[in-house]
């Protein structure tokens, strides 16, 4: 953990008393749906900007606070501290899109895309995975055709995340069906209000619809929506990926720690040695993975992250789901009832139900790469040990 | 194989075949939407084929089978997910009668569970279900007749039990007693269970006149108490063993045959080992369980009861966190199968008794016995 110095402090305080003033208060009672929820957050995030402590990981430039990471670990935990409403479903706008964009934009997109997302206006899910194209995500076939200035696209996409609530979808299509499969991938953003797009929510096994379906049926998306080259869409989306096992991770961290600080509790309510000694040891643990994540995201401030941000997306997604295990036997046959609706939008600070973060888990470790293929990652990357071998790259 | 195991193969051939035609999970899924949640004619069926009185005596119209053919009958539940009220009405509620009701008591009450006829449960617990905690229903006389007063919570079908057996304090020892699920002053409080395949409700007592008859005469309620908890934990164990057996076959199928880089998913090493430890757990807690079943009233019996719930709930959760994980995001929908095992998993673990008390009981027994 980072000690705060003298100045840290001063900035901590400074937000606390933001978030005294401005922190709206009781607002789970109004939580009941998700589409309250989304109000909640739209003017939250509004607020925040207003004060000047919005985007606090944007470059100051494009009205972000440009802070340092040691100052966004400390929002966060005063985030937590004050129960503040997290902005979850402005999650993907904030962090993947501007990732892409300051990475890969033309200054065009940014200054279309970014200011609307400040302003609440924008809310982007992912269209990357296909039924035929999850781990192998390079296999996709939803199809690019070039005509003049645009594309024409046709297909379908699945598992995209709040595609049903959502205004924008960061898209990877096929513009080059006879190159090695993953050198025929273009990137582009797609206004999901363009005609010939169908949105079908799917149901999750949380009882909620978590994730959908999109179709696509000749969808015009003008050429300058396009991210990069024309078929370097792979290369850019690994760095939309990165975001999700690194600063992404940060309040997923933070509510994991106040999970396991909820554990301490219930642990001293049940009284025996057996339950304090596996809550400290999720402690221990906690406390091991918050320094990892420290580390990670100060090697990747300095551009030399890469493939080890796969340790700590195993090791978060597995702690969480072994100590949510725990909580679950701690707790006993209360933990066993299912939560209120707006439990489903899983906010950055522990919400007080069980089930719901024990079940969550599991889009952890399958989604945006799966555990087995971060453990892949990790021994052909990081440890360099021999590839499988695999079938020849298709030619399409 | 002795006759014990073709008359026991023969009926989970039975079993099996009544419970793929009538209960396959397209069914299962509407009767978890039904007000309910049980299937009534597949009861009456389960009752036609005798499994409601497979291990209850002839005198009181069951059959005097043992545990090893009940054992059967509860794992093929399990591989079902089956939404029926078998352990509560036949293994509880009857099971307590027969411990500890009079030869009047066991004629009135049990033919009816026998036949189907009725479905009954027992509220053993207190109000966090959990046996290592105290019971929060008591009994007091009151102008010469006995009172019933308080909660029990977490009890699996009360919904549609037409009676009860309920454990209450009386003074500073439990005893037990048969409430009228319909008798003025009981209020059944359905609960929202994230497992949807079984249900629960707290039920509250206030002022339930119990009438002299209903009263189990029993001069240590607290080992009849204890003794229905290591059946219906053994009851649970089989269940899992089920559907661990069912988790094992629906996960190997869908890896082999989902392809990704060309190739099926099960042929991925990494995919391979979870089907491998799947297979590993599945078969340790099959042990587990048919040893405990057939283990019943032996010297071994107590030892087995606590290793058969322990192990079958923390494997039964653990395996369907693997499987999960190799379904990808197929896993993660309501429209697969798997999540109703995740979940029944996770609930079996904690009924009667979690893990970790179960693993108290173990300890304090191989105590005794080396004190011995
Ligand atoms: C909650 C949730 C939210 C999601 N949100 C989005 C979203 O917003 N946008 C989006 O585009 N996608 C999203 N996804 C999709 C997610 O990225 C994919 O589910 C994931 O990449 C796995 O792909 P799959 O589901 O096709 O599983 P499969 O690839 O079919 O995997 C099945 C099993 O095989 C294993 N496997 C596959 N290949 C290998 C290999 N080479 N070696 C070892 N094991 C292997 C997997 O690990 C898994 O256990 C989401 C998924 C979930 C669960």
């Amino acid at each position: 953990m980072f000690e705060d110095d003298p100045e840290l402090q001063a900035f901590r305080l400074r937000y606390r008393e933001f978030l005294d003033a401005n922190a709206p208060r009781g607002w789970r009672v109004n939580a009941t749906s998700p589409d309250t929820t989304l109000e909640i957050q739209r003017s939250w995030l509004r607020t925040l900007v207003a004060g000047g402590w919005g985007a606090a990981h944007w470059p100051t430039e494009y009205g972000g606070m440009g802070a340092t990471l040691a100052q966004q670990i400390v929002m966060q935990q005063e985030n937590a501290r004050a129960g503040a409403p997290a902005v979850t479903m402005f999650g993907m706008a904030l962090v993947h899109v501007a990732a892409t964009l300051l990475e890969f934009g033309t200054p065009e997109q940014r200054h279309e895309h970014m200011p609307s997302i400040l302003r609440g206006d924008e809310i982007w899910c992912q269209g990357f995975s296909e039924p035929g194209a999850g781990s192998d995500l390079a296999a996709l076939s939803t199809r690019a055709v070039r005509d003049g200035d645009n594309y024409i696209i046709n297909g379908q996409k699945i598992w995209s995340s709040g595609a049903n609530r959502a205004d924008w979808c960061l898209l990877l299509v096929r513009t080059d069906p006879i190159a090695v499969k993953h050198k025929g991938i273009t990137f582009v953003l797609l206004d999901l209000h363009s005609p010939g797009i169908e949105i079908r929510p799917i149901k999750s096994l949380l009882g909620s619809q978590e994730f959908c379906e999109v179709f696509f049926t000749d969808v015009v998306v003008p050429v300058s929506n396009r991210i990069g080259e024309e078929n370097e869409g792979w290369h850019i989306c690994q760095t939309t990926l990165a975001t999700e096992r690194g600063p992404y991770l940060l309040p997923v961290v933070n509510k994991l720690r106040g999970e396991c600080a909820e554990m301490g509790r219930l642990a001293e309510a049940i009284g025996t040695d057996h339950a304090a000694q596996v809550a400290a040891s999720f402690h221990a643990e906690v406390t091991i993975l918050s320094e990892l994540l420290d580390r990670t995201l100060i090697k990747a401030a300095f551009g030399k992250s890469g493939n080890e941000s796969s340790i700590l997306k195993v090791y978060y997604s597995e702690l969480s789901q072994r100590l949510t295990t725990a909580a679950l036997e701690m707790v006993g046959l209360d933990a066993q009832l299912s939560w209120p609706e707006a439990f489903d939008l899983n906010s950055d600070t522990f919400d007080g139900s069980w089930g719901m973060s024990h079940y969550w888990s599991w889009s952890w470790t399958i989604a945006g790469g799966s555990n087995e293929i971060q453990r892949n990652i990790i021994g052909e990357r990081v440890l360099g040990l021999p590839r499988e071998p695999r079938p020849e790259a298709k030619v399409r | 194989m002795g006759p014990n195991d073709e008359l026991a193969e023969e009926l989970r051939a039975s079993a099996r075949k009544a419970l793929d035609d009538r209960m396959p999970t397209t069914v299962l899924r509407q009767v978890i939407d039904t007000e309910d949640g049980i299937d009534r004619s597949l009861y009456a069926l389960a009752a036609d084929l005798g499994w409601l009185g497979l291990t209850l005596p002839e005198s009181v119209g069951g059959s005097g089978g043992s545990w090893h053919e009940l054992a059967v009958v509860l794992e093929e539940i399990g591989r079902a997910l089956a939404p029926l009220p078998m352990i509560a009405s036949v293994v509880v509620a009857a099971g307590a009668v027969m411990l500890a009701g009079d030869d009047e008591q066991q004629q009135r009450l049990i033919p009816g569970i026998a036949d189907g006829s009725a479905i009954a449960t027992g509220a053993l617990f207190g109000a966090s279900g959990r046996p290592d905690e105290p019971l929060a229903a008591r009994v007091e006389r009151r102008d010469g007749s006995l009172v019933l007063s308080g909660v029990s919570g977490f009890v699996p079908d009360a919904h549609v039990s037409s009676w009860m057996v309920v454990a209450a304090t009386d003074g500073a020892v439990p005893t037990l007693v048969v409430v009228d699920s319909s008798a003025p002053g009981v209020r059944i409080e359905r609960l929202d269970t994230t497992d949807v395949t079984r249900r629960l409700a707290h039920v509250h007592f206030d002022d339930v006149v119990i009438p002299s008859a209903n009263v189990l005469a029993s001069a240590d309620a607290q080992h009849v108490i204890d003794e229905l908890v290591r059946r219906a934990g053994v009851a649970i164990a089989l269940d899992s063993v089920g559907g661990l057996e069912r988790v094992v076959e629906i996960t190997v199928a869908y890896v082999g045959e989902r392809e990704q880089f060309g190739r099926k998913v099960g042929s991925f090493q990494a995919v391979k080992h979870h089907c491998a430890n799947l297979l590993v757990f599945s078969e340790t807690a099959r042990v587990a369980g048919r040893a405990a079943a057939d283990a019943i009233d032996g010297a071994r019996w107590v030892e087995w009861a606590a290793i058969a719930k322990s192990y079958s709930g923390d494997t039964y959760t653990e395996a369907t966190r693997i499987a999960v994980q190799c379904f990808g995001g197929v896993g993660f929908t309501w429209e697969y199968d798997i999540h109703f095992y995740m979940k029944r998993a996770r609930l079996s673990q904690q009924l009667f008794g979690s893990p970790t008390y179960h693993r108290q009981l173990l300890t304090r027994e191989l105590r005794s016995r080396t004190a011995d």
